[in-house]
């Protein structure tokens, strides 16, 4: 994708779209945490338990192509969790 | 095994090879964090430096629920002795190696300034990868065009091989070679084709990808160049001797064995 023009946030607005549109009711919830990784472009996707091995099949298919990741059943595709927080003033 | 040593400062790191842009090994040093659900961070200047290519953006949440998206990189990475494919996201911060690298793997610390850290590989007992996720799904138009491709090549190569043990069978009085040493000669042929033309991690491929492709389709467009000729030939009805024929029937086995196997090399889960 070398030299694409999406401005910040375009990419995953068009990703997260496409998988509401078109992906999400296919594999949820029976997928929860594989990956849909998607062309936003031509709006193929690939799913898979890892996002390397689907962003790959997806690349040897549509070379150059723009991808968004999105894990099934998650907020987002990755997290730092467990992670140190203030804790809440009702806590 | 993969170790490391865990520093002053009280991080647990290790050194990883990834593959660069020119295939070779680069020795990066990370730090084990499995509280990161991802493979890898690495900071720009280090992506840089490997030339890797960008191929998206995914979101990453942080502990405290904000999103942020990042720029997502694919690269092969030397683990366990083998190469396997990770997402790479650059990040501002210290490179990280998290838990989905991790998956498959016995981590060991001596949580002690300058103890040893050990990766080891888990592969014989039960992996973490969840099994209640079937890999390889499609999109619903790329996996029809890739039926079609694949249901076209078989047909072909079906009235291909046909049309070769026709060529053979014409000559067969004269012919050195019989069936069996046909079948042999073809399955050379469709072995070679699927090892050269093998998916693997980028920067690890016997042919990268745009050459594959390539000679997938000039072996198919000889060989039938092949058969063309020798049916014009014998419909004008020329002397086709027995040596003729079967140096067509030869070269035409071979480079369909060759294309097919090539072609059916491909599209296989590197990670699988």
């Amino acid at each position: 994708m070398s030299g694409h023009t999406y401005k910040p946030g375009e990419i995953a607005v068009r990703g997260e779209a496409i998988y509401r549109e078109r992906i999400q009711q296919l594999v949820e919830p029976a997928k929860k945490g594989s990956f849909v990784v998607i062309d936003v472009e031509t709006g193929d996707y690939e799913v898979d338990a890892g996002d390397a091995a689907a962003t790959r099949r997806l690349l040897d298919r549509n070379p150059g192509a723009v991808t968004y990741g999105i894990r099934v059943g998650y907020r987002a595709a990755y997290s730092h969790v467990g992670g140190f927080r203030a804790p809440r003033t009702d806590d | 095994m993969i170790k490391g040593e865990v520093s002053g400062d009280q991080q647990a790191l290790v050194t990883i090879e990834i593959i660069d842009a020119y295939g070779r090994p680069c020795p990066v040093e990370v730090i084990l964090d499995t509280g990161f659900t991802g493979y890898l961070t690495l900071s720009a200047e280090t992506i840089r430096q490997l030339g890797l290519a960008p191929v998206g953006r995914r979101t990453f949440e942080l502990a405290n629920g904000e999103l942020f998206e990042f720029e997502a990189y694919l690269a092969a990475v030397s683990w366990h002795e083998q190469l396997t494919d990770a997402l790479v996201l650059r990040s501002g911060g210290d490179p990280l190696l998290g838990m989905t690298l991790l998956c498959g793997s016995r981590v060991t610390l001596d949580a002690v300034a300058q103890g040893e850290v050990s990766i080891e590989d888990l592969e014989s007992e039960a992996s973490m990868v969840t099994p209640d996720t079937p890999p390889i799904a499609r999109g619903r138009l790329g996996n029809l065009w890739s039926s079609v491709k694949r249901t076209l090549f078989a047909v072909a190569f079906i009235i291909a091989f046909i049309t070769g043990i026709a060529a053979f069978a014409h000559g067969v009085d004269s012919l050195p070679l019989d069936f069996g040493e046909i079948i042999t000669f073809m399955a050379i042929w469709l072995a070679l084709g699927v090892i050269l033309g093998q998916n693997k991690p980028q920067g690890t491929q016997v042919v990268p990808y745009l050459g594959r492709r390539i000679i997938s389709f000039a072996c198919t467009y000889v060989a039938f160049t092949a058969i063309a000729i020798v049916y014009v030939l014998q419909k004008d009805g020329a002397e086709v001797n027995n040596i003729a024929l079967e140096l067509s029937g030869l070269l035409l086995l071979s480079l369909l064995g060759f294309a097919l196997g090539f072609y059916a090399g491909q599209d296989k889960d590197p990670k699988q």
